[in-house]
Formats: C-alpha cells, sequence, structure tokens
C-alpha cells in the first residue's frame, strides 16, 4: 500500500510533531509546516493527498492559504481546523472550498476518521465508472470532476461535487443525510453536526436558476435531500 | 408624576400668586393715596375752579384743569368728576377714587358758588355709603354750573405710571393673564433646566443596567458647573470603571480560554499516543482523562461561544422552522442519551427570524440541562405553542428543580444552584447563560419556573417571524 501524503499547516510545530507521530502508523507520510506561506508553497510544488490546514495561523491565515490554493486550481482535499464554537470559521471555510473541518482542541481519533474519510471518498471518486453522467440539467464528468449545468460549467468544491453526483444517481428519490454524509464527507452523520448542510446551502447557491424560485435540491424534514431532475411547470 | 411637572407646577404657582399678590398690593397702594390727600390748603384752588365753571362753563373748567394740571406741583392732582363719572381730561382714577364715585354723585349739593366752600365740606356725600377709609374732610363740596350741572373736585396723589396703569378698568384680568404667562413661560424653563440633566442621568442609568455598557450621560450635561454637573461627571467615572472591569474580566476569560485550547490540543495529542502505546491495565485511566480532556474542551468552547454572543449585538435574520430545529436538537439528545424519554408535543409551522445555530444551541442547552438533572426521574416533555405574537418551547422534566430564589440566577454564567453538585454536572455552567443571551440578540425571553407536580419547565419565547 503506498503511504497517502500529508501536509500539515500548522504553527504550533509540537503539536505537529505528535500527530506526524500518530498518524504515520496509520500509512501516512507527514509534511509539517509552521507558517501559511512556506505551506502555501510546498502545496503547490507538491501533490499532496490531504491538507490539514489550521485556521489561526500567524501571518498569512488558513483562510489566505485556502482562497490562493483554490485560486490557483488546486483541487486537493483540504481538513480545516477551525476554532472551538466559532461557526462563522466553519461556514467560511467550507464555502472557500475546504473538504471537512473540525474544531480544535480535537479528539487525535476523530481527526483520524476524517483524515482516512476524505481519502477514502477521494480514492473511490477517481475509480469511478462511467465516466459521464446525465440527469435532467447537469452533467458530469467523474474523471475530471467537472460538473454542468445547462451546459454551464459549475465551479464546486468536492464535497460539492460529491452530494451532487450522489443526488444525480438516486434523482427523483429522497436521500437520508446519512447516507449523503457517508457519500459526500466518506463518514458517518454526527450528532450536531452541520457539516453536509453547510455544504448543501452553498451548492443550492451555486445551481440557483434565475428564473425558478424552486429550488433544485429540496430537503425533506426529518429525513434527508431530494434532486428533483426536471422542476415540474 | 415627575419632577419636571412638579418644579413646573410648585414654581408656576408660587410665581402666579406673587406676581398677582405684588399687582394687587401695588393697586392697593395706589388706590390709597387717594386717602392721604387733603384739601387742607388747597382752598384757594377750589374756589379759583368754581370761579371758572361759574363764568366760562364746563369747556373753560377743563381748559383751566388742564393748564392748572401742567403747572401744579406734582405731588398732588386734582381731577374733576362730572354726573358720569367722567374724569374732565379723561385720566386714570384709583380704584379707590371710582368706588366712592359709584357710590352716588348727588345732584345739587349745597353751596355751588364761589365762597360756600366752608360748611359744605363733604356734603355730596351724604347719601351715599362713605367707603371706610374715607374721610369726609379730605373731599371738596361739589361745584355747581350755571346750568346745574355738579361737578366733583378730588385731590389725589399722583400715581406712578405702572401703578397707574393698574387702576384702568380691565387691568386686572390681563394683570394676572401676564402673570400667569409669564409664570408658566420661567418655570417651564426652570423646570426644564434642573429635570431634563436628571432625566438624562436616569435614561443612562437605565442604559447601564440594562447592560450597554458604552452609556455615557455626556455632554452638555456634564460640562455644567453646578451640582448636577458633578453628578453626571461621576456618573460617567463610574461608568467608564464599570466598562472596563466587566471588560477586563471578559477579555481576561476569553484570553485565558483561548490560551487553554494549545496546551489542551496537546495533551489530547499526548494522550492518544499514550492510548496506543499503553496496556490493557492501563486503558481505563487514560479513558478516564481522556473523558475529563473532553468536558474541558467543551466548557472551553461554551465560554468563547458566550464571549463572542456578548460582544454581538445583531444576530443574522434568516426565516426558521422552530419545530424543525427542535425536531434535530431532539435527534441528537436522544442519539446521546438513549436512555432518557423525550417527549416533543405541538405542530408547526413556528416560522421565526434568526441564527439557526444561536437558536438551536439556546435550545439544545436548555434541553441538555434538563437531561444532566432530571435525565433518569421521568419524561423531558418539549411544548411547542404560539402565544399572542410569540412562539414558546417550553422544556419540562421531572427532576428536582430549582430553590425559587435561584430561579433567575441559573441563566448566570457558572452560577451553581448547589455548592455541594458533584461534577456530572461540570460544563453545564455556561449553556443556560448562552440561551439567556441568544434569545436577548434575538428580541425573546428565557425564564424558568418549578412545576407544580414537580420539575424544572424553562420556557423560551420567541416573537414570530413574518
Amino acid at each position: 500500500m503506498t503511504a497517502n501524503s500529508i501536509l500539515l499547516i500548522d504553527d504550533d510545530t509540537e503539536l505537529s510533531d505528535m500527530l506526524a507521530e500518530y498518524l504515520q502508523p496509520e500509512g501516512m507520510s507527514i509534511t509539517a509546516t509552521a507558517t501559511g506561506t512556506q505551506g502555501l508553497r510546498h502545496a503547490q510544488q507538491e501533490d499532496y493527498d490531504l491538507i490539514v490546514l489550521d485556521v489561526m495561523l500567524p501571518g498569512l491565515s488558513g483562510f489566505d492559504v485556502l482562497r490562493q490554493l483554490r485560486e490557483s486550481g488546486s483541487r486537493t482535499p483540504v481538513l480545516m481546523l477551525t476554532a472551538r464554537g466559532d461557526d462563522v470559521d466553519r461556514i467560511v471555510g467550507l464555502e472557500m472550498g475546504a473538504d471537512d473541518y473540525l474544531p480544535k482542541p480535537f479528539n487525535p481519533r476523530e481527526l483520524l476518521a476524517r483524515v482516512k474519510a476524505i481519502l477514502r471518498r477521494t480514492n473511490e471518486v477517481d475509480a469511478e465508472e462511467p465516466n459521464e453522467v446525465e440527469v435532467g440539467p447537469f452533467k458530469v464528468h467523474m474523471k475530471r470532476r467537472e460538473a454542468w449545468k445547462d451546459e454551464q460549467p459549475l465551479k464546486l468544491t468536492n464535497a460539492e461535487f460529491a452530494i451532487l453526483v450522489t443526488l444525480m444517481r438516486s434523482a427523483g428519490e429522497v436521500v437520508s443525510r446519512e447516507a449523503l454524509t457517508r457519500a459526500a464527507l466518506g463518514r458517518q452523520l454526527l450528532p450536531d453536526d452541520r457539516s453536509l448542510d453547510t455544504h448543501i446551502s452553498n451548492l443550492r447557491k451555486k445551481i440557483a436558476a434565475d428564473d425558478s424560485s424552486e429550488s433544485l435540491i429540496r430537503s425533506i424534514r426529518g429525513s434527508g435531500y431530494i434532486l428533483i431532475p426536471a422542476p415540474e411547470a | 408624576m415627575s419632577l419636571f411637572w412638579k418644579l413646573f407646577a410648585s414654581i408656576g404657582v408660587a410665581m402666579v400668586v406673587m406676581l398677582v399678590a405684588t399687582a394687587y398690593i401695588s393697586y392697593e397702594l395706589a388706590s390709597r393715596t387717594f386717602d392721604q390727600a387733603n384739601i387742607e390748603g388747597r382752598e384757594p384752588i377750589i374756589e379759583q375752579a368754581a370761579e371758572v365753571l361759574a363764568q366760562r362753563g364746563e369747556r373753560g373748567l377743563r381748559e383751566w384743569l388742564r393748564d392748572h394740571t401742567r403747572e401744579a406741583p406734582r405731588e398732588m392732582v386734582l381731577l374733576i368728576v362730572d354726573e358720569n363719572g367722567d374724569e374732565l381730561l379723561d385720566r386714570a382714577m384709583p380704584g379707590e377714587v371710582r368706588r366712592l364715585l359709584a357710590s352716588g354723585v348727588q345732584r345739587g349739593g349745597r353751596g355751588g358758588g364761589p365762597g360756600s366752600d366752608g360748611g359744605n365740606r363733604g356734603g355730596g356725600f351724604g347719601g351715599g355709603q362713605r367707603p371706610p377709609n374715607l374721610r369726609p374732610a379730605q373731599l371738596a363740596p361739589d361745584l355747581i354750573a350755571p346750568d346745574g350741572e355738579a361737578y366733583r373736585l378730588l385731590f389725589t396723589r399722583p400715581l406712578f405710571s405702572v401703578f397707574g396703569v393698574l387702576t384702568w378698568p380691565g387691568t386686572r384680568l390681563a394683570v394676572v393673564t401676564i402673570a400667569i404667562l409669564v409664570a408658566a413661560v420661567t418655570s417651564l424653563l426652570l423646570a426644564r433646566y434642573i429635570s431634563l440633566p436628571i432625566v438624562r442621568l436616569q435614561r443612562a442609568s437605565r442604559s447601564l443596567a440594562a447592560g450597554v455598557l458604552e452609556t455615557r450621560v455626556g455632554s452638555p450635561s456634564n460640562r455644567r458647573s453646578d451640582e448636577v454637573g458633578i453628578l453626571a461627571r461621576d456618573f460617567d467615572t463610574m461608568a467608564e470603571r464599570i466598562q472596563a472591569l466587566i471588560t477586563d474580566k471578559e477579555t481576561l476569560l476569553r484570553d485565558v480560554s483561548h490560551e487553554l485550547r494549545s496546551p489542551l490540543a496537546r495533551i489530547r495529542m499526548a494522550l492518544a499516543l499514550t492510548q496506543r502505546r499503553a496496556s490493557d491495565a492501563e486503558q481505563p485511566d487514560l479513558t478516564r482523562i481522556e473523558k475529563e480532556a473532553e468536558k474541558l474542551d467543551e466548557l472551553i468552547g461554551q465560554i468563547m461561544t458566550l464571549s463572542r454572543l456578548r460582544t454581538q449585538q445583531e444576530p443574522t435574520r434568516e426565516p426558521l422552522l422552530l419545530e424543525e430545529l427542535i425536531a434535530q436538537v431532539l435527534d441528537d439528545a436522544r442519539f446521546e442519551r438513549p436512555d432518557a424519554r423525550i417527549e416533543s408535543h405541538g405542530e408547526g409551522p413556528a416560522k421565526v427570524l434568526g441564527d439557526p445555530r444561536g437558536i438551536k444551541s439556546a435550545l439544545e442547552n436548555v434541553v441538555r440541562n434538563a437531561l444532566t438533572y432530571a435525565g433518569t426521574d421521568g419524561p423531558i416533555e418539549v411544548h411547542l405553542e404560539r402565544s399572542g405574537n410569540d412562539f414558546k418551547v417550553r422544556v419540562c422534566d421531572s427532576g428536582p428543580g430549582v430553590a425559587e430564589e435561584d430561579l433567575t440566577r441559573i441563566f448566570e454564567p457558572l452560577y451553581r444552584v448547589d455548592a455541594s453538585r458533584d461534577h456530572k454536572t461540570a460544563g453545564q455552567g455556561i449553556g443556560l447563560a448562552i440561551t439567556a443571551r441568544v434569545m436577548e440578540l434575538h428580541g425573546g425571553v428565557v425564564s424558568a419556573a418549578n412545576r407544580a407536580g414537580g420539575g424544572l419547565e424553562i420556557t423560551l419565547r420567541l416573537p414570530a417571524g413574518a
């Protein structure tokens, strides 16, 4: 099994050292950087499987790193470490294209689970067949991870892409929040888990048709979400 | 009654009374000058007048009187009144004189001609009622014109112009009206001058009490050099001090919490590494450490959330359905505590405007509180109800309840209801304070009451959104 390469950007070097030690036996090789500038350079030079990014960095903040990374076209999955109790960080991070978040201080087991989940999902998606799926106004290209709505390209994050694909596969059927979380985030739905809802709300904004007020992705109270392939007249 | 109205009324009434009294006394004094008038030593003038009347009639008398008035010494004024009560030169007459005349001018007084004055003093008033303060000796006899018309001569002290005005007919009403107007305006200004800074102080102290720590009385009140100005400055100093103290406390709490996060993250990391290497015998203790670290983590998170909520002024206002938030909270609660019985009553749609995270955590903390204290005592009931323009969420448990005096204090951060409480309650000291702050930010309220049958009932009220 080839080791997954993980880039860790956190100014707490002591913590980074321990984290590296903790993740190594799980088949992951860690590169630790202490500043945003350094981390960004690493991320742009090498191809990592995952970036663990602390929001609270001196100098170039975690958000800046994430923004510049996405602007440079990188699709490397990002797990964001946010300040506990700060919802704004979480929402902003997911909107900017982070795949998941974890409030810091975190339970290392939880971190490991999320890292594994993201890695599993990206590996799965890469192995998907067939290459192109089309439902209603939507079309996605699996390998290239590109999506279109009415022939217009959509700029989606990894998680949003995965959610859209999952909903398209079960178009017209309700997909539970649990199933969506598993499919899109590669992990279990936890109590008080709003990651999925934040991703869906961002996805809705991106695919919102200018003329129809009714969203193509509807939430079904208590059960989950459903993709309406063609809006009824 | 407010201070303003008290001041306005008392100063106003006092001023009206004083002005009217002053006017009345002046008027009386002016009137009584007549009393001091004396005809003694003025016989030549009376004779001269009688002569003029006899020779040149009323017209001559009027001309003579005009000349005489112009030339005569100022300390005594001669008035000549005809039978109709009109003064020949249309001059103002003291009230006393008018009263005297009103008592009746008798036609055909004795001795109308020159030289007849001697025995006829006061004769013209034989039939009339004599005012008590008027001595007959002070009155000149009537003069009778050749055509039989009677004229009366009256000596009076000259009236100062102001007092003279008072004797004009209708002046009394005018004086009282002016007095009231002047008193009203003056007392209004004075009452405002005194009460306005006090009203400002009152507003400021209310606002400070409501938690707006930036409140200051400010100018212009604090620029006054009087006692009120000093009070305003003292208030501002006090407010500044209170703000500094509270801000320091909050900053400290937040900074300490923030600083605790890094060591805590390292502790948990080190613990995870240790757990991996440790023997089975060591695992229970490590699990215990992990649980305690988690509690600490949770508490720190709550403190940070609360301090963020405290500095926040306006929540985001999204349209929300309360029943959905309640369902999510209860789902999580059932997941965390499968042993507890949780019942949900009431139906939506309960539309409100607010921050979904905030309102959800407000609900969550109340439910969690019920689970912590009464999770095993009986069912926990959550009721959603409409009440006027508000939605009410009642969370009822069957636990031990809370002492009456603590019912409001449980919403204070880190308030311990019972000093002897065991550690299982750790992390609950902030939750209800978060709830209270979220409610406050959304224009709602939270309250607690003991249920009649035992147990605690916490009610959240939120204004219904459009």
